[in-house]
């Protein structure tokens, strides 16, 4: 399943979370958008903190994770903040499921016509 | 006083403007120049992204290769750009950390203030927008962006010449499928470009910018070194001309 979500941060920029997920876990994760976080190329440590994690995962501990990587490299965030990243990706796994449902609602639908 | 170097204006395809930026960064990193302020423009015209940007969410890639238009993901975060060949300035500044402001926000108002400072030696108020925008009568005239690496600040951005709504639109995708009126007259509404504020032509826009961004420092107009042209024609090839580069998001 692929769900993705995007918000403008309030006074920040545009962040669009991407998450791919099966059976309860995140297997890929992708952050993009027209913020600014540097250096940049740590970006990829944020979005590997996803991975292998439940769709579950509490917003809390998802938030600290991610706030030791930022401390950790001393990145620099503007227009986007750990607590967005991890609200957004709790809409997108959301997203994600719903439009599952859907797909498979569909395919039942055609499958008994 | 820290002396400056000034680069004259030179036009470059979108992988030598943005190689040059990391290739001068790497030398002022290591001493072997001053700090630097560069002015350019993009020939042939090309659409910029940012570092964190999807390519496929921001740009309609068949219509960039049908109108010859170069595609380059930049070192910098921030928005998608298209940077017309006649359009629009653009700058870089290429210093020491130590030498600006610790805080981001203070340091895009320093830099965006000599931008202020240029329009507002051609007639033009305009005043810095946080995060990175300028704005002139509400409206963005100038979009910047920064990083810090290495214990170097680059700071770049354009100045708008000269705005074509539609063929921008052509190119950079907005979220709608297609483009509305609607749109357009809303974007219109919020950007402006020096020539609707003042009917000057573009060299005079650059000499302000001379003046706006010199005033003050203790500069000397010199060229690249012969490391510098080096180190970013190789840059060009193994990054900003590279798939894996450009599409890596």
């Amino acid at each position: 399943m692929i769900g993705t979500a995007s918000e403008k941060v309030p006074g920040g920029k545009l962040v669009r979370v991407k998450l791919n997920f099966d059976n309860g876990k995140i297997f890929s994760a992708a952050i993009t958008g027209d913020f600014f976080i540097h250096p940049e190329d740590k970006i990829n440590e944020l979005e590997e903190i996803f991975i292998g994690k439940s769709i579950f995962f509490e917003k809390a501990d998802m938030l600290k994770l991610l706030e030791g990587i930022v401390e950790k490299h001393d990145m620099k965030l503007v227009g986007i903040t750990p607590e967005y990243i991890v609200k957004i990706a709790k809409d997108a796994i959301a997203a994600g499921t719903e439009k599952s449902m859907q797909d498979e609602a569909e395919k039942k639908k055609k499958e008994n016509s | 006083m820290a002396k400056w170097r000034m680069l004259r204006l030179q036009a470059n395809d979108a992988f030598i403007n943005m190689a040059l930026d990391e290739a001068i960064s790497k030398s002022v990193a290591e001493s072997k120049s001053v700090p630097t302020i560069r002015f350019y423009t993009w020939e042939p015209s090309a659409v910029s992204i940012g570092f964190f940007q999807g390519i496929h969410e921001e740009v309609n890639l068949n219509k960039c290769r049908e109108l010859g238009v170069d595609v380059v993901r930049r070192r910098t975060g921030g928005g998608a750009v298209y940077h017309d060949s006649s359009g629009e300035i653009t700058y870089s500044v290429i210093a020491p950390e130590k030498m600006m402001p610790k805080g981001i926000t203070e340091s895009y108002h320093l830099i965006c203030g000599w931008i202020v400072k240029s329009l507002d030696l051609l007639g033009i108020k305009s005043e810095f927008k946080p995060i990175n925008d300028i704005i002139t009568d509400f409206k963005k005239i100038s979009g910047n962006a920064q990083t810090r690496r290495d214990g170097i600040l680059l700071q770049h951005g354009t100045i708008l010449y000269d705005l074509d709504v539609e063929k921008m639109f052509s190119m950079l995708k907005v979220g709608q499928e297609k483009i509305s009126d609607k749109m357009i007259a809303d974007v219109k509404q919020r950007v402006t470009s020096v020539l609707q504020q003042k009917n000057i032509p573009i060299e005079e826009l650059y000499d302000a910018l001379v003046h706006g961004f010199g005033d003050g420092k203790d500069f000397d107009f010199a060229g690249l070194t012969e490391e510098e042209m080096i180190q970013a024609s190789l840059l060009a090839e193994s990054r900003y001309k590279t798939e894996e580069w450009n599409f890596m998001r």
